[in-house]
């Protein structure tokens, strides 16, 4: 399986997800029109996705429209899945100390979330 | 006034709208805090004009969005044309938003996000529970006829500036 990287657009996430140095992140602003259409790439490459390490995902978003908070949770669910198969997967959330919308938004992934979420202000 | 605009919307006109907020605003001495909230707010109000705002007569979505501002608060309307087969729709939902509290909208909030039914458009129905969300206000609507099956529907809501800034 190959990683995936996507390159920051102007209304989307850089995403690396880095097989070989098992770092995976998603990082910068989400709000593109069609925010399905943009993340079901990387729905499609988590659900072939079976990690050999435990490891965290990184999400620092400084933007997120509310269609891609839903799309955010779809990965969520996906890791959800893979840990529920025995894997350990834990994800950081990160926020800027001064957006308490975008702290919220990461105390409501817990709530939903099986997967371990621990949110990190910078 | 700070930002006006009629017409149609292209995606790019959206993120250059936004981001020049990111730019005019500090200039007024808007905090950060806010700033991100405008932002994520006329997103919102924007895209939706874009994936659900019918085409006029001259086969454009004819729309209209204004931002602006005096000590106190800032204003946001936006318009667009809707069918009147959706009028009781939108009008219910929004009026539901309006009856809710605080709590009542979070909770209302966390139902529709795990729900997570998508509408053909891609919209999966958090964008008018988001733009209150973001405002802490009411959304005051109207809707005008504009001929026997289109109607204007235009939305405000005002972000106080005092409240969050003292």
């Amino acid at each position: 399986m190959s990683s995936l990287i996507l390159a920051e657009g102007k209304n989307t996430p850089e995403v690396i997800f880095n097989i070989s140095e098992n770092i995976f992140t998603i990082k910068g602003k989400s709000f593109p029109e069609n925010a399905k259409k943009f993340y079901s790439d990387i729905l499609d490459w988590l659900d072939d996705f079976t990690p050999s390490d435990d490891l965290n995902f990184d999400i620092e978003l400084y933007y997120i429209s509310s269609s891609s908070i839903i799309s955010v949770l779809e990965i969520i669910r996906r890791l959800d899945k893979i840990n529920a198969n025995g894997n350990s997967i834990s994800i950081n959330w990160h926020y800027d100390s001064d957006d308490e919308d975008l702290k919220k938004i990461g105390e409501d992934y817990q709530r939903i979330s099986d997967t371990s979420i621990n949110l990190i202000a910078n | 006034m700070i930002q006006a605009k009629k017409g149609p919307w292209t995606q790019e006109d959206v993120e250059g709208f936004a981001y020049e907020l990111e730019i005019v605003l500090p200039e007024k001495g808007v905090k950060k805090g806010i700033i991100k909230r405008i932002f994520s707010l006329i997103i919102e109000a924007l895209q939706n004009i874009r994936l659900h705002g019918e085409s006029g007569n001259e086969g454009e979505q004819a729309s209209f969005y204004f931002i602006a501002k005096n000590d106190d608060i800032f204003r946001i309307v936006t318009a667009n044309i809707i069918h009147k087969d959706v009028i009781e729709k939108v009008q219910t939902r929004v009026d539901k938003i309006n009856s809710l509290d605080r709590v009542g909208l979070k909770t209302f909030y966390m139902e529709t996000l795990t729900d997570g039914k998508r509408s053909s458009k891609g919209g999966a129905g958090l964008g008018f529970i988001t733009v209150a969300m973001k405002a802490k206000s009411n959304l005051d609507y109207s809707f005008a006829p504009l001929d026997s099956s289109y109607f204007r529907f235009e939305m405000s809501c005002d972000i106080k500036l005092k409240k969050e800034e003292e």
